[in-house]
């Protein structure tokens, strides 16, 4: 299984917190919110592009507002793959956490 | 709600350029979003340069892609155009050879004109460097030879001219010790070194000629005389007076490119040219000038006008001086017209050549590309857009053209020493980048304006049209008019329009190259006034001169020597000329001024060029006072004087000056034609050559008897040897220099066969292409009519019957542009043949002859095939 990033990770959980309205702006505004950064609509974009290509996410086209130009927007949802992407780099952060907090309170 | 401010539109479509395709249609929905978020957040102005700042950071990335993914699609056409060469293997030789032929010849034609117009660039004050030259007032009368003062005047009296030299080319002989050798030899002053661009090699040109007495030589020369040895210091004696005069060699020239046309092989200083050339009185030599840097040669030329007027003695020659670039020498004659008529008429041929290859590479790639519909279609289907295709179709042209290209600079490399040889040139393939960029540019454009029809066209089509109509081989389109029409017809269309075009231009072709054949044939045919054949002519120099009488005796004691004459001048130079101002006669009454050309002759002059008398007689031993006051004129002469009983009539030569020459004239001769027949024959007097005018017996004619010439040129080198053991014995014989008079009219003949040659070559190339290509498409008909009873005549017939009629429509249209094409050429010369209505009957029937042999071939063996086998799966 291909490795992720912390941005990735970061972008997935904003998917799945998202739920039907994880598009672009939705989830820049919110890793902006969570993180307290700004973050920019490309490097927002960046991750997305590389987890769909990967088949981490998938997308499918949602509705369409004046605001958008009447364009349609790309909604993102994770996959299976995703998902087991996920949990595994959560279980390997929390296995070192763990460790580091034994070796802490010892 | 009030309708918020969108971004502006042209922000947005460039956004959509650049984005990338897959996700357009989301992303630039979330850019305006994020504008108008900004705006309301931050204001309009913010939104703007953020939405426009987007723009700027899209392009690297839609920079890389576009190149990526044109590289994996241009893998992908390379792939096919390779798989299509390899699947049509003849289709593919004859296309690719016929393009790199016609490219060969363009690229040849090209170097030819580059050398051409590369003559006299070399110098570096080549845009300040002219040559003086004049013309008649009142005619069309123009010289080169002018006075040898004038330069040394028109550097003294005009501040503009800054440099000025002489030059007189003169062949003479030169020797060092035993070895001596016929070169031309130029009287110059010692501003040429300046002036031109010819470095030494050895020497200072600063002091070369500070002594008379020295020679410069090329090095061509000094290895012939000196080998190895340092040749500065020597001495060569050079013999143009009856005595010869020795000369020191102060400097060596490095050979002379051969794009100059200033040629010689040894320069002397003019101070010890004869006296005469320093005469106003004699137009002798060439004069050069070197104009200040911000002078202008238009208003110098008004400026210097009249200096022959006001100085030549005696001034009643009206001929105004002007000024002739240097850089024009070469390419434009002074009375219009020259070599770049020819520089012209090959580039537009290397142009036509080109466009007949291309003819064909479209011609057959149309026809072979019907036979791609269905990967067209599938294409389409699959999702390619119009823009892909006709980019597969462009660099698949354009690919095959850079192989074509490669070909013909193979071609070229091997065929160029040939070239060299049959045209006395030396064209070379230069790698420049100039060079090899217009190369490339030309295999582009060629590629481009070859696979056009196809890339545009054929890509225009709806799938499902293309599809069904491969099943149906008929696809129906709506013209405009309602009219309906299917693609085959109209591909086929142009196809033929294109076998029209090519067949016209190769018709017309072979119609100038006949018609340039009869006009070259009719001027080596013409009776010129004098037999030309079995004369043999030799320079005279010193001894001889002295000896003349008795090496002509010794001469016509053998039987295969019919006759000896000596003469001043070689009988095909116009050396020597009197203008017909300086000229008195009995009742003389017309004003118009003309040239007389004069030569001294000796009594068999008349006999050994078998020339023939008008009137009166011709000089001769028997009439004692004839050496001294008897001349000779031709019917031209007596026309220009308009004498009515011109025998009897005295004649005086340079009137008015101290070395009056009184004469009778005893005969008029017919006219004889020495000069090119581009020119009407011009008034010429003879005058004998005996008694006191002996030293001028400068050259010897020959007329020898027998047909077995070797022997007669060994017979007279020995006895030649007998009285010069040291000189070389050069010679030429009359008629090769006669037909050298046209070199360029030959250039121009074996240029144009043999572009005609090439250019028939590739039509027919492109022909049997396209036969058999129509004729693959028919196997199935020519199956079923087979089966039906139709007999091998009748298919044979039916297949070659729609060529013929194209063919001949291609006559149609050469025959009216040929012929006025060679009536335009044949202007230019005086003495012209008809072209006659039987060169067209004959070009038309070898086209047809050629086309219908190639078309049947294709169709005989159609017809003979078995109908089984076409059929077969149907």
């Amino acid at each position: 299984m291909k490795s992720i990033t912390r941005k990735e990770e970061l972008v997935m959980l904003s998917i799945l917190n998202l739920q039907e309205n994880a598009y672009l702006i939705a989830i820049q505004g919110y890793l902006s919110q969570v993180t307290g950064k700004k973050t920019s609509l490309t490097s927002a974009h960046l991750p997305l592009s590389r987890l769909e290509k990967n088949g981490y996410i998938e997308s499918k086209f949602g509705e369409a507002t004046a605001v958008r130009g009447g364009r349609r927007k790309k909604i993102y949802n994770m996959t299976k793959l995703g998902l087991e992407a996920l949990h595994e780099y959560k279980k390997i952060s929390d296995e070192l956490w763990e460790n580091y907090l034994k070796l802490a309170t010892q | 709600m009030k309708k918020k401010s969108r971004p502006p539109k042209i922000f947005t479509l460039m956004l959509q350029r650049f984005v990338p395709f897959r996700d357009q249609e989301s992303l630039l929905g979330d850019f305006e979003e994020m504008y108008h978020l900004i705006a309301e957040e931050k204001g309009k102005t913010r939104a703007l340069f953020w939405y426009g700042l987007h723009i700027i950071k899209l392009i690297p990335s839609f920079i890389s892609n576009t190149i990526i993914w044109s590289l994996i699609m241009f893998k992908n056409y390379l792939k096919i155009t390779f798989r299509n060469i390899k699947s049509h293997k003849g289709f593919s030789l004859i296309n690719i050879s016929g393009l790199a032929l016609g490219m060969a010849c363009t690229i040849l034609i090209l170097l030819w004109v580059q050398y051409e117009l590369s003559f006299d660039r070399f110098h570096e004050n080549a845009d300040k460097l002219y040559q003086a030259v004049y013309k008649f007032e009142d005619q069309e009368v123009y010289g080169r030879y002018l006075p040898g003062p004038l330069a040394a005047l028109l550097k003294d009296e005009y501040p503009d001219i800054i440099d000025s030299t002489s030059y007189k080319p003169w062949e003479k002989k030169i020797s060092f010790g035993v070895k001596s050798f016929f070169g031309t030899g130029s009287y110059i002053d010692p501003s040429f070194f300046e002036m031109f661009y010819f470095p030494f090699a050895k020497g200072d040109p600063n002091t070369a000629f500070s002594d008379p007495f020295s020679v410069v030589i090329t090095e061509n020369l000094a290895n012939k005389f000196f080998g190895n040895e340092d040749p500065l210091g020597k001495t060569l004696t050079y013999y143009a007076h009856s005595q010869g005069i020795d000369l020191n060699v102060t400097g060596v020239i490095k050979n002379i490119a051969q794009n100059s046309h200033i040629q010689f092989d040894f320069l002397i200083p003019y101070e010890i040219g004869y006296q005469w050339m320093k005469t106003w009185r004699n137009n002798a030599v060439h004069t050069y000038v070197l104009l200040r840097e911000e002078s202008n040669w238009q208003d110098v030329s008004k400026k210097i006008s009249g200096v022959l007027n006001k100085h030549i003695p005696n001034s009643n020659v009206k001929a105004n001086l002007y000024l002739h670039p240097l850089k024009k020498i070469h390419l434009f004659g002074l009375e219009g017209g020259g070599l770049i008529t020819y520089v012209y008429i090959f580039s537009v041929m290397a142009l036509v050549i080109l466009l007949i290859a291309c003819i064909n590479f479209m011609n057959l790639s149309t026809a072979r590309s019907e036979k791609r519909f269905k990967e067209i279609g599938i294409k389409k289907v699959v999702g390619s857009s119009r823009m892909q295709l006709i980019k597969q179709f462009l660099s698949e042209s354009i690919l095959l053209s850079l192989l074509a290209l490669f070909l013909a600079t193979l071609i070229v490399k091997l065929l160029l020493p040939y070239i060299n040889a049959m045209l006395g040139v030396e064209l070379k393939l230069n790698y420049s980048l100039v060079f090899i960029l217009s190369l490339f540019g030309m295999a582009l454009l060629t590629g481009i304006a070859s696979g056009s029809y196809p890339a545009f066209f054929l890509s225009s089509f709806h799938p499902a049209a293309i599809l069904k109509g491969q099943l149906s081989s008929m696809i129906i389109l709506k013209r405009k008019g309602g009219q309906k029409s299917t693609v085959s017809q109209r591909g086929s269309f142009l196809r033929k329009f294109l076998v029209v075009a090519q067949f016209s231009l190769s018709i017309f072709f072979i119609i100038c190259v006949m018609g340039i054949h009869k006009q070259l044939n009719y001027i080596r045919n013409r009776d010129l006034g004098f037999d030309k054949e079995h004369v043999l002519v030799l320079q005279v120099t010193g001894e001889l001169k002295q000896k003349s009488q008795i090496i002509k005796n010794e001469l016509l004691k053998n039987p295969d020597i019919q006759n000896v004459t000596f003469s001043a001048y070689s009988l095909t130079d116009w050396e020597s000329s009197v203008s017909g101002r300086d000229l008195d006669w009995t009742g003389r009454k017309i004003d118009r001024d003309f040239l007389i050309g004069n030569n001294y002759v000796d009594y068999d002059y008349l006999k050994t060029f078998n020339m023939k008398m008008a009137e009166g007689r011709f000089f001769s031993k028997e009439f004692a006072t004839d050496a001294s006051d008897a001349c000779v004129v031709n019917e031209a002469a007596v026309e220009a004087t308009g004498m009515k009983e011109p025998i009897g009539k005295k004649i005086v030569w340079s009137s008015g000056s101290q070395n009056e020459n009184r004469r009778t004239i005893v005969g008029v001769i017919k006219d004889f034609n020495t000069q090119s027949l581009h020119q009407e024959i011009r008034p010429f007097a003879l005058m004998p050559i005996e008694n006191i005018l002996q030293y001028m017996s400068n050259y010897m004619c020959i007329k020898l008897k027998s047909d077995d010439i070797p022997r007669s040129l060994k017979l007279i080198e020995s006895k030649i040897k007998e009285f010069v053991p040291d000189d070389p014995f050069i010679y030429h014989f009359l008629d090769e220099k006669i037909n050298s008079i046209y070199h360029t009219e030959q250039l121009t003949g074996k240029l144009t066969r043999f572009i005609t040659f090439l250019a028939i070559f590739i039509s027919c190339l492109g022909l049997f292409g396209l036969a058999s290509f129509s004729v693959e498409r028919r196997t199935k008909e020519i199956g079923v009519r087979k089966v039906l009873g139709a007999s091998v005549s009748k298919i044979i017939l039916l297949l070659t019957k729609d060529f013929s009629k194209w063919i001949f429509l291609a006559n149609i249209i050469a025959w009216p542009t040929a012929w006025f094409a060679m009536n335009r050429w044949l202007q230019n010369f005086a003495y012209r043949t008809d072209i006659g209505i039987w060169i067209f009957i004959f070009s038309t029937s070898l086209a047809f002859i050629i086309a219908l042999l190639i078309v049947s071939y294709q169709s005989i063996r159609a017809a003979l095939a078995n109908p089984v086998d076409s059929l077969r799966y149907e």
